[in-house]
């Protein structure tokens, strides 16, 4: 059984009188101790997916429609108080933007300790001493439990922000965009680090980025996700060495490759669909090189072999391999 | 939206106080400490002028003052905050300090002081209190410059080789000047509330008719009871009237200033 | 810590010489001859002419400057010839009073003004909130003497509940606890009117929006994704962040609770320095004026220094400058 379950889910938010489908029906699943990757532009509504897991979304979201099964209870339907016991006990969430993901006016260590003593009830001293290796695992010195979040650097945060994460050995850590903000030296540090830390603890985690590069080096399974909806989702290897979507071709040609031939970097044009009038047939047909009178109904989901599957009507058309962006 | 509303009827009422008013207010009369009645609407004060029309009348003052101040702290506050927010540097520092320095006086002692010593004169008060009004106008000033000024127009309007004096004014002034505005419309309320404190305290201009003045009287004749309430209620409604429209221009401005950038 | 704080107390220094200068500046800009500024106007010849000699009015206007600076260091703010005191022995009579008024009324205003300011930011955008906000502005809008006489008219005189003059009933007579009952019975309205008109209303938008604001912040986000209950984030995390600005406008107003201490002072007749500033304007006693005026201009600097010290224990983030 799958730790983490998302069937069909659906969620929107207010905004007056209309809806923005931020989650627009959306199967994902993940077993325990996998990492997951969900890349995507910004605004594709993979943060929402977070918050969405977490229950912490604001006043103007509603879960539509759909299950989140975690290790068989639905999240979606369990009281405040249950998911309470859920939140950083059994699942954490590693903050993009560390900068103010931490509390001022507290000390670093203290707002470890914090969950340890509620969730964990141990003691100020044992709490103490988890901080301290929990420190040392992430690479910062036990003097800097008393400092204050100012006197951190961005990777020192980002990595107290790991530990936090960590603290309670959650079953499941969700990151997003855990080192967006930091250096690439840093990064890669960094990404080192969680990914070790992943494997020996067995953790599962879902990592939420723009930059697949961040995913192809951590995760283990990929979901490719656009416009509220997941356009493609397999292993690792089968999504990247064999694309079957435009949208995924689109984005593996942006990034460059430190080895490999020089070539000119590729965009994708136009830009991403309203999310409060999407388009009613393929979400990605208006900007697809590839797009052909089909595409104007709702590409099903296209299963290519085991779990790989993409929603494009010719993801068994080797066809669309060739397929070049312009830009 | 309602503060517009009262003003614009307050406006209205200022400006055609010698028409409507029933009376003459300085006009004495025999009818002392009228309650309010058929013939005098609001009832007559300490020395028989009619109430109503004392009421009509100082609205002018309330607005002039208001306006007056206002202007004066709108002009010193925009000049003396763009200069240290374009020039940065030793400027800035120096009016930071200054700054500070001047949020340290007490203002309703220091203008009291300065009336009680200079005469109470209309004009002078005005010009006493814009002095205190306008740090705040320069402060906002200087945030608007310091952030704008970094702006893509304004380095290209640098680099075009356009004079300092014409990127203020022609570049930086409009855009950041909402904030500014919104300030004035508590400025102008801040000014009307210390107006008639002066003249409550009698240090109004004696040729005036202001609130405070009818207030003061209404002090030490407390049994007269209109003539506490009426000039309050004249005085909470202008002043209200300032605060809907300062909020009625922030909500305006706001959604618009996101447009734009 | 403590560097912060002597830095601090440095930094006022050249404050407090600025104001005693400003005051300077003053009496000299003043029309006619800065004599009566310093000695009054009711001073006997003699006394007019030793006042000259003292302040050095005959001197160069620097010499004249250091010898008023001195002066002041000496604690000689000059003569009330209307009262026969040294002004300096005045005002120090005089102070407890509005001392009681202003820190009885500020207190009850920060504190009832937060947690209405609070309660307000939790239900925020409900009825209870847009109700609350409303006659605060309303609040806000009405002039503090007004509310005062009002409260006169309807307490005092129409209800006849409470007194309306002075701090302690005249001649009573009262000794102990019966004396402190007095004196807070005789406080009640003017505290009442100097809180409720403007400074309440001003806590509880300042305690509002701060707290709004505080709830947006990221780490409320983080608090509750790590499973913290409702009531902890809101206390725990948020108020003292929250709480910030409003300690820092406490401090900050306080030349403005003066001006308001002023007016209630003189509509309840309650013996402290605004009243005294009152009369005195009447009696053109110009030596208390400028004491006055120097002295509350001092206690704000004061109050600013206490402010900020208070500031740097509650935001780790501005010691370290």
């Amino acid at each position: 059984m799958p730790l983490l379950d998302l069937q069909n889910l659906r969620m929107y938010y207010s905004l007056g009188d209309k809806w923005v489908k931020a989650i627009d029906g959306v199967s994902l699943s993940i077993a325990r101790g996998e990492t997951l990757g969900i890349v995507g532009e910004s605004g594709c509504g993979k943060t929402s997916i977070m918050y969405t897991i977490l229950r912490i979304l604001p006043e103007n979201a509603r879960i539509m429609e759909g299950g989140i099964l975690f290790d068989g209870a639905d999240l979606t339907k369990i009281p405040e108080d249950a998911m309470r016991q859920i939140r950083w006990r059994r699942i954490s969430a590693i903050f993009q933007n560390a900068m103010n993901a931490l509390n001022p006016v507290f000390r670093v260590g203290d707002q470890i300790i914090e969950v340890l003593t509620v969730h964990k009830n141990l003691s100020k001293q044992a709490a103490r001493a988890k901080v301290r290796d929990l420190f040392e695992l992430v690479g910062l010195s036990d003097a800097h439990m008393n400092n204050y979040p100012h006197e951190f650097s961005g990777g020192m945060k980002q990595r107290a922000i790991i530990a936090m994460s960590l603290a309670c050995d959650p079953d499941l850590i969700i990151a997003d965009e855990p080192v967006t903000a930091l250096d690439v030296v840093v990064q890669d540090q960094i990404l080192w680090e969680i990914r070790n830390m992943q494997e020996s603890r067995n953790v599962a985690m879902i990592i939420i980025s723009h930059d697949i590069s961040v995913i192809a080096e951590t995760c283990d399974s990929v979901a490719v996700m656009y416009g509220g909806r997941i356009l493609e989702f397999g292993s690792s290897t089968s999504v990247f060495h064999d694309p079957r979507h435009p949208y995924t071709i689109g984005l593996l040609a942006s990034f460059p490759s430190l080895k490999g031939q020089k070539r000119k970097l590729v965009s994708i044009e136009g830009v991403p669909p309203d999310l409060v009038n999407p388009p009613s047939g393929c979400l990605f047909a208006p900007r697809c090189p590839f797009a052909k009178p089909v595409c104007a109904t709702r590409p099903p989901r296209t299963t290519i072999d085991g779990q790989h599957f993409s929603e494009c009507h010719f993801a068994r058309d080797p066809q669309i391999q060739t397929i070049r962006f312009g830009g | 939206m309602l503060g517009l509303i009262i003003l614009v009827i307050s406006t209205g009422l200022a400006a055609l106080a010698p028409v409507i008013s029933p009376y003459d207010p300085f006009v004495q009369s025999d009818l002392l400490f009228l309650p309010p009645s058929g013939r005098h609407l609001l009832g007559t004060d300490n020395l028989g002028r009619d109430l109503l029309s004392r009421i009509i009348w100082g609205t002018r003052v309330s607005l002039l003052f208001g306006a007056g101040v206002s202007g004066i702290s709108l002009l010193m506050g925009i000049v003396l905050g763009a200069i240290p927010g374009y020039f940065g540097g030793h400027i800035d520092d120096l009016f930071s300090r200054f700054f500070e320095i001047y949020l340290m006086i007490p203002t309703l002692f220091l203008t009291i002081l300065v009336v009680s010593i200079f005469g109470a004169n209309i004009v002078f008060a005005m010009v006493i209190v814009g002095l205190t009004l306008w740090p705040s106008n320069a402060r906002i000033t200087r945030a608007q410059v310091l952030s704008l000024k970094s702006r893509g127009y304004v380095l290209a309007a640098t680099g075009a080789g356009a004079s300092h004096v014409r990127i203020m004014f022609r570049h930086i002034l409009p855009n950041g000047i909402y904030p500014v505005i919104v300030n004035s419309t508590l400025q102008i309320r801040n000014a009307i509330l210390t107006e008639a404190s002066l003249s409550f305290l009698g240090l109004s201009d004696p040729n005036q008719v202001s609130w405070g003045q009818i207030l003061n009287v209404a002090q030490s004749h407390i049994t007269a009871w209109w003539l506490a309430v009426f000039p309050g209620i004249a005085i909470m409604m202008l002043v209200l009237a300032f605060s809907f429209l300062g909020e009625g221009v922030n909500f305006v401005m706001t959604p618009r200033l996101r447009k734009r950038t | 810590m403590s560097g912060y704080v002597i830095r601090r107390i440095l930094e006022m220094i050249p404050v407090v010489l600025i104001v005693i200068v400003f005051n300077f500046t003053l009496i000299h800009l003043a029309p006619g001859d800065p004599v009566t500024i310093l000695a009054g106007e009711a001073g006997t010849r003699e006394y007019v002419e030793a006042t000259r000699k003292r302040y050095g009015l005959d001197e160069p206007i620097y010499k004249q400057l250091a010898i008023y600076l001195i002066n002041v260091l000496r604690g000689d703010l000059g003569y009330s010839f209307a009262h026969s005191r040294p002004v300096l022995e005045l005002i120090i009579e005089k102070t407890p009073a509005t001392l009681l008024l202003v820190l009885t009324s500020q207190s009850l205003s920060i504190v009832f003004g937060t947690i209405l300011g609070a309660f307000c930011a939790r239900r925020y955008r409900t009825k209870t909130d847009y109700v609350i906000s409303f006659l605060s502005l309303i609040m806000y809008s009405i002039p503090g003497y007004w509310l005062g006489l009002i409260l006169i008219l309807v307490f005092g005189i129409g209800l006849r509940v409470f007194p309306i003059w002075g701090m302690i009933s005249a001649g009573a007579g009262f000794t102990g606890i019966d004396y402190i009952k007095d004196i807070l019975w005789h406080l009640f309205l003017p505290a009442l009117t100097l809180s409720a008109a403007w400074l309440t209303p001003l806590f509880t938008r300042i305690a509002r929006s701060s707290v709004i604001e505080v709830m947006k912040e990221d780490y409320i986000t983080v608090a509750r994704a790590k499973g913290l209950t409702e009531n902890t984030i809101f206390f725990k995390h948020a108020l003292r962040n929250a709480l910030i600005p409003t300690v820092t406008q406490a401090g900050l107003i306080l030349g403005f609770v003066l001006g308001g201490a002023l007016m209630t002072e003189t509509i309840f007749a309650w013996p402290g320095l605004g009243r005294f500033m009152y009369e005195s304007i009447f009696r053109r006693d110009y030596p208390v004026l400028m004491g006055l005026f120097l002295v509350t201009s001092l206690c704000v600097v004061a109050a600013g220094l206490i402010t900020d010290i208070i500031y740097g224990f509650l935001d780790p983030r501005v010691v370290y400058k």
